[in-house]
């Protein structure tokens, strides 16, 4: 095959006639995202449009494209960085990606992109749809909250007979990737984990292969794909004036894993103290906020009226509202519920339960209580948020290294190891 | 008039409560309550889920001891691969034991140093500002330092684990999936980088030598205050001994009567039953032979000390006959012996963390057994907080269909709220004017028993302080709001 | 040759595979529903995963896993029929068969379904009851058909025959499609012009396609010409799918020969020998009168071998009948579907006219076109370049429908302008106006003076127009408007591509802010943009179009949202409903 000069963002390249774009790019040292990209798929497979590229002018994606002389390629322009950001983001909302509780958290593609796209809250709703769970198959389970539709495992999972293992079912936003209880059944132990591998998510499971590569280990924890990874909290660091500024921080509907993770920068916190003044906080006995503060800290989202009352009471009293952590972002893990009415988790628990009383039948309700709502809501949902935090919890570097850059104006870039959502 | 005072949200405790003081006309407390407002519904949602998932999505029911969790959990979901505590390598049993050791010394460390320490160091008439760690950093910089040191050392323990502080993953179904090596080992022990684990006793030695002290001077009010007969509940081993991770449930009345006779944990339905009151999202457990009204029972380090034979770690255990030795008595319920309790397990823990450290055993590589799979799985463990359940049930292809959970904190529930009382009937009732003093020694009072209320409510809400004036009609005529603003 | 040489509606060169949508609607038609079990047999009869046929059968719509119901009832939900009284039927028809809509009521008798635009939106509300046409329904009328049918008569003798209802052609004498027909006319002029000729006349008269996305029909034929591969195909995409749409059914209806024709002369021009129309399941009731055209074609000898007496040229036709999917309209998922496949549109990685149908050299084009190409080749491309104005020559029939007095068909000259138009349906106080359907563009009165022609991809001075043009009053609710068109789209959206299949679920939670009364500028903002990223990364047409009217009613109705919605941008606080969030937990007090 002859070598033929393409052009990415106005730089020449060279690369063989033919070969896929995506990886011509990559042989470059041009990193183009992607997810359902497979090398020897043929034709490509096109379905999840993170590579979405400019080509020859056309909006495309990198993937259903081969090089041949003379291509023109736009990829970095803010505008498509935007649009791929909003693909990865998309499916976050689409799907009920929990990455705290995914056995695939740290080897999951998906979540991959979202590190290497600084994707820290979804501008989406998210739809909180009811999926299945197919715990059916023989050696699988189908874990279709997580399922985002790339087709990897439809085009690549055949029995030894050729037959498909994995198909699409239903249409529109019902569809979903179906599986083959009787061909699946004839897949051996290493087929199945080979179809969970290629899963870049964690929908495809193997029954009780559970996560068993530690924290620090697992594919991408630690290093980005791309050359020249930065990471930048704020675009335009001012002079640092370190003039004594007064936050303040709550826990709504979270765990305090997030507070926990603010301690855990151990003995700078003497550091911080001198810097920083506490008004509101559970660290402190100040209940009402007892003046303006420059920052709020908000862990955990929105489950009951107080928190929503709170939450606006943060909003009003602080210049900055920083929102830190999965649960505050969009809800995080409680959010579970969000696909369950909440009849039924508030009667589990009160009603129905090992230990409840024979004959239970007090939920509670109370002038003194404040009102549970029927899902968890992000923050956003309720105010204007100015930073997020993700994380569970974020790492304690995340947390003071945004809340220094915000208020002091410092310099900060995070490391692609300090971004996580687990 | 009519009255009442609420307390919203109670501070420097882990969660979200809230406290309501109801007074008549002539300032007499006529009731009081302590409400949990938070809800979160994990015994539902967690349905539908594969069982072997658990152990990672329910320690995000607390930040503050998540490894509690992951623990409990961890053992309920042994069962269900077949897999009894006894069954587990010795490996991933002592890797388990020690994770679960820092877990509860970094714990109680947040909380001393952390959160009860101002109220020990300036007392409850304090102003507003100092009432926090950052002023005790200030006055008293070496002993914050210490306590931060001593929370990261068991956060460290943790990390070296299950790879992070808060919400790591360590334990798998029938183990574990990690094991020391030799530079992590050398890490903790060399004190070269960090503080090591001698200094870690050292140092927890000086910190029982200040709350001794401290008891000394205010005898008298530390033995009454908010004191009232309980039960007490707690693990203990085979011989009677403190136990943490693994044993026999006991629990003991106000006397030292037997009033559970070391049960096994499966059993522990057979005991068991809770309440609930529409004031609170927070349940009220209790021991069914005795009843709702009497067989409530403390859990934490106070029920612990009270209901063990012996802490089986020799510095730990000198320290136990001199709590008991100081106040007298075979049993303590005063609630504010909490902390000198809670410092005790910790010498224990920073030993028994020691004792694992030195055990080449910790770094075998043998850490996954295999059993026959069941369809019910129990895991009760004793948290920082106290006795800690969860229960599981699956179906044959591992989708939990059912769970139980009863959160340490749960049982100080009824505990907390006769506390509350104490406060209100001793301090606040018939004093006329309400001052922020009386006030905070609610919250005193509370946070003695260091309750995690994220944990209890696996939680759906939130705690400040508020007062409330009302009259009989029920109707809000003046407010006071805890912090005077 | 005749029909009958088709085995199992098959023409010998196709695999046993393209038979799979046949096989289906013969199981829905004799067992109302497509049962586990014949999947099981249909899978093994095919050497397929059980899961490859359950993919098929779940896509379309018409095909039913569970028992749809002795008779099956489908009324549709498309914006003009809401607007024509859709609730109204639906309540009818709930009290009088017992079920609810989506369901079958409890005896088995009924199942009443809503399904997208029938292609009957000028005799609206309209339903289909076992795919037998229903039209300008009213209470009365749907309670006695119901009533009809519980007393055993059958749908086939009860059903309407929906008027072709042409209400406008170009003066003196200068319709294209309604001209009287004659079998075999166009075929005529083949010998004399050759292929080269006949590519000619369709350069010359600057013929394009007519489903919407114009582009030059003798292109499409000289490319696939070029290939080698064999044997060829001649696909006639009758899937008109796009709400608002029914000029293929009135062509169909009324003019079967022409598009017969059309597809013969290109099978002519390209070398093909196999035509496969498909028709979409929701005109199954023109099936037979399409079959008997084939019949008199072949009876007449201009199908068959040596068609028209060419000698060598054989050409012959069957139909495929779709089965209730909007997106088979795209043309590789149309393709896809005749295959036996889920209609997923495929990437662009090849044209069809390289790899098509079967992976062969294929044209598809629209029935429209094929009629046009037969009228065209009839009449010679000076006469045909008479009508229309420059650079879009020639007529074209439009689809009327709303709030218009003579909603219709109307066939008019390209270049007539949106005034004309609007003037001669007598439309009624017209505000908001929809061209080419939901996926289409929208219009206000403001661009009335714009001529409808081919030229002008960005509509900056002209209207291009697929054959929608619903006409909406200035009473109508845009929101509710918008909120059909998404649903639509989350519904149609074949699934495969993030940003149609989520895109669109997520566009109708945004809508169902604003109709709830949350919304304010920062989310129409947020529309808009949304909108804009799906259009950019779509897969294929559906996606790319699924937000345009969105997008341009945001622009062009600017004062509209702006008088209804808080133009201050509350984002600081959002609007929540507060007593809507605590409305279930207030179940619980005591």
């Amino acid at each position: 095959m002859a070598t033929c000069t393409f052009w990415i963002d106005g730089k020449k390249y060279e690369a063989e006639e033919g070969s896929n774009l995506v990886d011509a790019a990559k042989e470059n040292g041009v990193f183009i995202p992607s997810l359902c990209y497979f090398k020897h798929i043929d034709p490509p497979l096109g379905t999840c449009r993170t590579c979405t590229c400019k080509i020859n002018g056309k909006f495309n994606p990198a993937c259903t494209e081969s090089i041949r002389e003379g291509l023109k390629v736009e990829v970095n322009t803010p505008e498509l960085v935007d649009i791929r950001k909003a693909l990865i983001e998309m499916m976050f909302s689409e799907g009920n990606h929990f990455c705290p509780a995914c056995e695939k958290s740290g080897n999951c593609d998906l979540q991959h992109m979202g590190y290497e796209l600084k994707v820290s809250v979804s501008r989406f709703p998210h739809l909180f749809k009811d999926r299945l769970i197919d715990y059916i198959p023989k050696r699988m389970v189908m874990e279709h909250n997580r399922c985002i539709k790339c087709r990897r495992c439809v085009e690549e999972v055949f029995t030894s007979d050729g037959k498909r293992v994995f198909m699409y079912i239903n249409r529109g936003n019902d569809t979903m990737v179906g599986i083959d209880y009787e061909q699946e059944a004839k897949l051996s132990e290493s087929e199945a984990e080979n179809a969970m591998k290629i899963c870049p998510t964690g929908a495809i499971i193997v029954r009780g292969k559970s996560l068993s590569i530690p924290f620090g280990d697992r594919v991408f924890d630690l290093q980005s794909s791309q050359k020249h990874f930065k990471h930048n909290v704020i675009e335009k660091p001012k002079g640092a004036n370190f003039e004594k500024k007064t936050i303040a921080t709550v826990s709504l509907a979270g765990c305090f894993g997030c507070h926990m993770s603010m301690l855990d920068i151990d003995t700078e916190i003497l550091d911080i103290a001198e810097l920083v003044s506490f008004n509101k906080s559970p660290l402190t006995d100040i209940k009402t906020f007892t003046q303006r503060c420059h920052l709020g800290l908000v862990e955990g989202g929105c489950c009951n009226t107080e928190n929503i009352e709170t939450l606006k009471k943060f909003r009003e009293m602080c210049d900055l509202l920083v929102v830190v952590g999965e649960c505050a972002i969009w809800g995080g893990l409680p959010a579970m519920r969000n696909t369950i009415p909440l009849g039924e988790c508030l009667e589990e628990a009160y009603l129905n339960s090992v230990t409840s009383e024979p004959g239970e039948n007090t939920v509670p309700y109370h002038e003194d209580l404040p009102k549970i709502l029927d899902r968890i809501y992000g923050c956003n949902e309720i105010v204007k948020v100015d930073y997020t935090i993700p994380g569970c919890p974020p790492s304690p570097n995340h947390i003071w290294k945004v809340v220094r850059s915000l208020l002091w104006g410092e310099d900060y870039s995070l490391l692609y190891s300090e971004f996580k959502y687990d | 008039m009519k009255k009442k005072i609420t307390i919203d949200p109670v501070t420097r405790v882990e969660g979200h409560g809230r406290v309501t003081i109801h007074l008549d006309e002539y300032g007499k407390v006529e009731d009081s309550f302590f409400h949990i407002v938070e809800f979160r519904g994990f015994e539902r949602f967690i349905q539908g889920h594969p069982y072997w998932e658990a152990p990672v999505l329910v320690q995000r029911l607390c930040g503050i001891c998540p490894v509690s969790h992951h623990l409990a959990a961890a053992k309920a979901i042994d069962q269900l691969v077949g897999i009894d505590p006894k069954d587990l390598s010795p490996a991933a049993l002592k890797l388990r034991r020690l994770m679960h050791y820092g877990q509860i010394f970094q714990s109680h460390a947040l909380h001393f140093f952390y959160l009860a320490s101002p109220d020990l160091l300036f007392g409850v008439d304090a102003p507003v500002e100092k009432r926090n760690v950052f002023a005790v950093a200030i006055e008293n910089k070496e002993l914050a330092k210490k306590g931060i040191l001593m929370r990261k050392f068991g956060q460290e323990i943790i990390q070296a684990i299950a790879g992070k502080k808060i919400h790591g993953v360590a334990a798998i179904p029938g183990g574990m999936h990690k094991t020391f090596d030799p530079r992590e080992r050398e890490y903790f022990l060399s004190g070269k980088d960090i503080p090591n684990v001698d200094t870690m006793i050292e140092w927890c030695q000086e910190i029982i030598e200040f709350i001794k002290g401290y008891h000394e001077k205010n005898k008298v009010m530390l033995d009454t205050f908010a004191a009232f007969p309980s039960g007490h509940l707690g693990m203990v081993d085979d011989r009677g001994n403190m136990e943490l991770y693994h044993g026999k449930l006991r629990a003991i009345d106000n006397a030292g009567k037997i009033t559970l006779p070391d049960i096994s944990t499966d059993d522990y339905q057979k005991y068991f039953l809770e309440g609930v009151e529409r004031w609170s999202y927070m349940k009220f457990p209790y021991l069914k032979e005795i009843g709702r009204e009497k067989g409530w029972n403390r859990v934490g380090p106070l029920a612990r000390i009270n209901i063990c034979k012996a802490i089986p770690t020799p510095l730990a255990e000198k320290e136990r006959l001199a709590f008991f030795a100081f106040s007298g008595k075979k049993v303590n319920n005063s609630t504010l012996y909490s902390h000198w309790a809670r410092l005790i397990e910790m010498l224990h823990c920073a030993e028994l963390i020691r004792e694992l450290l030195h055990d080449d055993e910790i770094m075998s590589s043998d850490l996954v057994r295999e059993g026959k799979p069941r369809l019910e799985g129990i895991g009760i463990i004793e948290a920082p907080r106290g006795t800690l359940t969860h229960h599981y049930q699956v179906d044959e292809k591992g989708m939990i269909t059912r769970c139980n959970l009863i959160v340490s904190t749960t049982h100080n529930n009824e505990a907390m709220n006769r506390a509350v009382r104490w406060v209100a009937d001793n301090v606040i009732s018939q004093k006329g004017t309400i001052t922020d003093s009386m006030l905070n020694q609610v919250e005193v009072a509370i946070r003695a028993y260091d309750p995690c209320l994220s944990c209890a409510t696996q939680a759906l809400g939130q705690m400040p302080l508020r007062v409330e004036l009302i009259n009989h009609k029920g109707e809000v005529i003046d407010e006071r709001i805890k912090n005077g603003a | 040759m005749s029909l009958h040489s088709l085995q199992n509606n098959r023409f010998s060169v196709e695999p046993a595979r393209s038979g799979l949508l046949s096989e289906l609607w013969r199981l829905q038609l004799l067992n109302k529903h497509i049962s586990r079990e014949s999947i099981k047999s249909l899978a093994r009869q095919h050497e397929l995963a059980e899961i490859e046929v359950e993919g098929v059968t779940s896509f379309y719509h018409f095909f039913h896993q569970k028992p749809a119901g002795k008779h099956t009832v489908y009324i549709n939900n498309s914006i003009i029929s809401e607007l024509k009284g859709f609730e109204r039927i639906r309540e009818t028809l709930e009290r009088e068969t017992g079920a609810h809509l989506n369901s079958v009521d409890p005896s088995g008798t009924f199942g009443l379904f809503a399904t997208p635009c029938i292609g009957l939106s000028d005799q609206e509300p309209a339903a289909l009851i076992d795919f037998y046409p229903f039209t300008n329904l009213n209470a009365l009328k749907a309670k006695e058909i119901i009533q009809k049918l519980k007393q055993g008569k059958l749908p086939e003798d009860l059903c309407d025959a929906p008027q072709d209802n042409i209400r406008y052609t170009p003066h003196n004498n200068r319709t294209l499609f309604f001209a009287p027909y004659e079998r075999g006319q166009a075929i005529k002029q083949l010998s004399g012009l050759g292929p080269d000729g006949v590519i000619g006349q369709l350069r010359l008269a600057e013929l394009s396609g007519r489903g919407g996305a114009a582009f030059p029909t003798w292109k499409k034929w000289d490319t696939c010409r070029t290939y080698k591969d064999s044997p060829k195909f001649i696909v006639c995409n009758a899937d008109e799918g796009e709400p608002g749409t029914f000029k293929d059914r009135v062509l169909l209806n009324n003019q079967p020969g022409s598009v017969l024709e059309g597809m013969i002369i290109a099978g002519y021009a390209v070398g093909a020998s196999y035509g496969i129309i498909y028709l979409r399941g929701e005109y199954r009731w023109l099936l037979t009168k399409l079959e008997n055209e084939i019949v008199a074609f072949h009876d007449k000898g201009i199908l068959g071998s040596d068609v028209g007496g060419i000698k060598g040229f054989n050409f012959d036709i069957r139909i495929e009948v779709g089965a209730g999917a909007y997106v088979c309209g795209e043309e590789t998922a149309l393709l896809e579907s005749i295959e036996g496949k889920r209609g997923e549109p495929r990437t662009k990685w090849y044209y069809p006219v390289e790899k098509g149908y079967l992976q062969l050299p294929t044209v598809v084009n629209n029935v429209e076109t094929f009629a046009a190409a037969a009228r065209l080749l009839q009449l010679g491309s000076s006469e045909y370049l008479k009508r229309g104005i420059p650079g879009s020559p020639g007529t074209k029939l439009i689809s009327v429908s709303g709030d218009c007095k003579l909603p219709g068909i109307y066939e008019i000259e390209w270049g007539m302008t949106v005034a004309e138009l609007l003037d001669v349906c007598g439309a009624e106080d017209p505000f908001f106006i929809q061209v080419s359907g939901p996926s289409g563009e929208c219009i206000s009165l403001k661009e009335k003076y714009k001529r409808i022609s081919m030229l002008d991809l960005m509509a900056q001075k002209d209207i291009r127009c697929g054959g929608s043009f619903m006409i909406f009053n200035s009473h109508r609710d845009l929101v509710h408007i918008l909120m059909n068109f998404s649903e639509f789209f989350k519904h149609e959206s074949c699934g495969v591509c993030t940003p149609c299949r989520a895109g669109n679920f997520i566009i109708e939670r945004k809508l169902e802010r604003l109709n709830n009364g949350l919304a304010d500028m920062n989310d129409l903002k947020e529309l808009k943009s949304w909108g804009t990223i799906m259009k950019s990364a779509s897969r294929c047409g559906l996606g790319k179009t699924a937000s345009n009217t969105i997008i341009q009613s945001l622009e062009k109705f600017d004062d509209y949202f702006k008088a209804r919605f808080s133009e201050t941008d509350n984002s600081t606080y959002k609007k929540f409903n507060h007593s809507a969030s605590v409305a279930e937990y207030e179940q619980y007090k005591p």
